[in-house]
């Protein structure tokens, strides 16, 4: 009876060992391994949903303005601020004390900080999703896939129209595009917004996303859609496609069934590297005062708003709210994220990478 | 190999006429009403008009941007049939204020008023120049040596440290530097002028430390890239069966690591090289605009913010030309450096 039932476990864990693990089974296990990656893909998640979530449980609206209480310093820093105050004890004493009720203090005009922050990320999360979506994974998997299927002259044709696009210099020409196109797209949607008897969709910043995504997304697929189509033709040309056409499998079945999943792991890879460059462009845009537009909350914006010396020197003191320092905190530890995330996506799901 | 050269070339003019279309469309639509811009606040009707008719922006679409790419013929054409038409614009005489960009002529900024876009974007030139080529020399060579350095100490604090510092530094956008490192080292320790440019003899600024500041914040991004292309392509090369060789018949550890690992490492760093262009256009406008230095980059920003649409124009045709002209050099150097690889 042992003996029988030992067997069968013999049998049973060999059956299991003969069970194969599916390419991203393999892939999540090697990507576990990374440390670094995992704890960058934890932070990057926690930045998407502290910008999806974190407006409804931020404590102040991002323009609720108190006057009276502008650089409120930071609380959660009073520690730190403790020790500085020791250290030098010859500085002068901040012009509010801090207080619970406003975790990172307050800007300039008394709004609340941390609340503000939330605002921000919620734009980043949006401009970079929705510009990733329709630029890199749509237009860019669309286009590529085209190209690398049909061939011929529409291949001749996505080609050249994205070598024409690559020679742009992208970030004068997203600038140009969001500053010539806001008036006619802001007249556009007011126009809808009268027509649908509905009002909120202006004054939510809804144009600002638009023109931001649009002029990123229009130029964000070329670089998607040439590795597409590079993975495709190379697929394309491996017996096991040419088997399955041999046997009758009909043409949308080799796309989808046979060779899109194939480049799933490239797209997955884009998809990192393109979100980090899509929040990137967010922030430099609204920086530059072309992209966000001040009453709707942007991290650039807050960047932009808080970065006179003065006021750094400042908040190294502990005198005021780190304004400037706490959204380019934010800002670098989620590009270091995206950098370090990207890298162990590829080590684990590139296999020429590795 | 000439094929390949030669279409490029024949296909870069497509691309460029191309760009000028967009850029000029995009110009076009673009709002504010330049001779609006031009008047300033005389509003007088019967000067707007005459302004309007003398600067050829009463001209339909097509024949401004004919106009602009070939140049403007002296006398405006009227009821004349296609073809005379055509030959008008081609080869009569041009008027001396519009010769088209082929003459090397982008008309007149809208800000800098009587001023010619050329003069004032190749007045302006040569310092973008020079702090990019810094830039780039900079992050070339530190990246080198660093990825270098990393990939020979595989599995050793130093690699990790290494790569994910570059990756770091690299991530940075470069209006968060900036504020940081003018705070650091200019106004707590006085150790670089945080703002400026110096032209000594010849415009030269690369021996201002006015420099040293830009320069680095520039060259982070190729640092990081570098680092890590040069730390893969060294892995790859460390197992070679040449590298044993070297190393069986007695050569010294440094000469098998510079002339055997090192030299063919190097070579997929050059393609990089010309991607990194566009980053350094791009880090340019920022980072010239921060910290005050008359290159393009600032003028690109200002002229954006000022409506100035010729210049604006002039610049996106110009970096689209660099760039492409740039990569095609460097696509032709890479099959000499590397004869394994032909241009097909």
């Amino acid at each position: 009876m042992a003996r029988s039932t030992g067997v069968a476990r013999l049998a049973e864990t060999a059956e299991e060992r003969t069970v194969g693990k599916s390419l991203w089974v393999l892939g999540w296990e090697r990507f576990r391994r990374k440390k670094l990656a995992m704890i960058s893909l934890v932070i990057i998640l926690a930045f998407y949903l502290g910008g999806i979530a974190g407006p409804f449980f931020a404590p102040f609206s991002y323009s609720a303005q108190n006057l009276d209480l502008s650089y409120q310093p930071a609380w959660l820093a009073q520690p730190l601020c403790t020790v500085i105050n020791v250290l030098d004890a010859s500085r002068r004493p901040p012009q509010h004390q801090p207080s619970v009720d406003h975790l990172l203090g307050t800007d300039r005009l008394g709004r609340d900080l941390f609340s503000r922050i939330l605002w921000g990320m919620r734009t980043s999360v949006i401009v970079s999703l929705a510009a990733v979506l329709t630029g890199s994974i749509f237009l860019g998997v669309l286009l590529g896939a085209l190209s690398g299927f049909v061939g011929r002259w529409v291949d001749t044709l996505i080609m050249r129209v994205g070598e024409i696009f690559l020679a742009f210099p992208g970030l004068l020409l997203v600038i140009l595009i969001s500053a010539t196109l806001r008036p006619r797209v802001q007249q556009w949607v007011e126009g809808v917004q009268q027509a649908g008897g509905f009002s909120g969709l202006v004054e939510s910043g809804f144009v600002d996303y638009l023109v931001v995504f649009g002029a990123m997304a229009a130029f964000s697929w070329v670089g998607v859609a040439r590795i597409i189509r590079g993975q495709i033709l190379m697929l394309r040309a491996l017996e096991y496609v040419q088997a399955a056409r041999a046997i009758g499998a009909t043409t949308s079945r080799l796309i989808f069934v046979h060779i899109l999943p194939n480049t799933l792991n490239i797209i997955i890879i884009m998809l990192s590297s393109s979100l980090g460059g899509a929040i990137g462009s967010e922030l430099v845009l609204s920086w530059l005062g072309v992209g966000i537009q001040p009453p709707t909350p942007s991290l650039g914006v807050m960047i932009w708003e808080n970065q006179s010396q003065t006021l750094l020197f400042e908040q190294f003191a502990c005198r005021v709210s780190p304004v400037f320092l706490a959204p380019i905190f934010i800002v670098s530890v989620v590009f270091f994220c995206f950098a370090l995330f990207g890298d162990g996506l590829n080590d684990a799901l590139n296999p020429r990478a590795r | 190999m000439l094929a390949y050269i030669i279409r490029r070339l024949v296909w870069t003019p497509f691309v460029l006429i191309a760009v000028s279309f967009i850029t000029f469309t995009v110009g076009h639509y673009g709002p504010g009403d330049p001779v609006q811009v031009l008047m300033g606040q005389k509003n007088d009707p019967e000067i707007v008009d005459r302004v309007r008719r003398e600067r050829g922006l009463d001209r339909p679409f097509w024949e401004q941007y004919v106009g602009y790419v070939i140049g403007a013929p002296k006398e405006q054409p009227a009821g004349m049939s296609a073809v005379e038409y055509v030959f008008h614009f081609a080869f009569s005489e041009r008027h001396p204020d519009r010769q088209g960009v082929i003459r090397g002529d982008f008309g007149e900024s809208y800000k800098f008023l009587g001023q010619k876009v050329s003069d004032l974007i190749f007045s302006r030139v040569w310092v973008s120049v020079q702090l990019g080529s810094v830039a780039l020399g900079v992050g070339v060579i530190i990246g080198m040596m660093l990825g270098l350095a990393a990939a020979l100490n595989q599995g050793r604090w130093f690699d990790p440290v290494i790569v994910s510092g570059g990756l770091f530094l690299s991530s940075l956008p470069v209006f968060i530097v900036q504020p940081l490192l003018a705070f650091l080292l200019s106004r707590q320790l006085h150790l670089l002028p945080s703002s400026g440019w110096d032209s000594g003899v010849l415009g030269l600024g690369i021996f201002s430390p006015k420099i040293i500041m830009p320069a680095l914040i520039l060259s982070l991004g190729p640092i990081g890239g570098i680092t890590r292309l040069m730390r893969s392509s060294t892995l790859e090369v460390v197992n070679q069966d040449y590298v044993r060789t070297a190393r069986s018949k007695g050569l010294g550890e440094r000469a098998v690591r510079i002339n055997h690992i090192g030299r063919n490492a190097v070579l997929p760093i050059f393609t990089v090289v010309g991607l990194s262009l566009a980053s350094l256009v791009e880090g340019g406008f920022i980072s010239e605009t921060l910290f005050g230095i008359p290159g393009i980059g600032r003028l690109a920003v200002e002229s954006f913010f000022a409506r100035d649409y010729p210049v604006i124009m002039a610049m996106t045709l110009l970096v689209a030309a660099s760039y492409i002209i740039v990569n095609l050099l460097i696509d032709i150097g890479y099959t000499f450096l590397d004869p394994r690889i032909t241009l097909g």
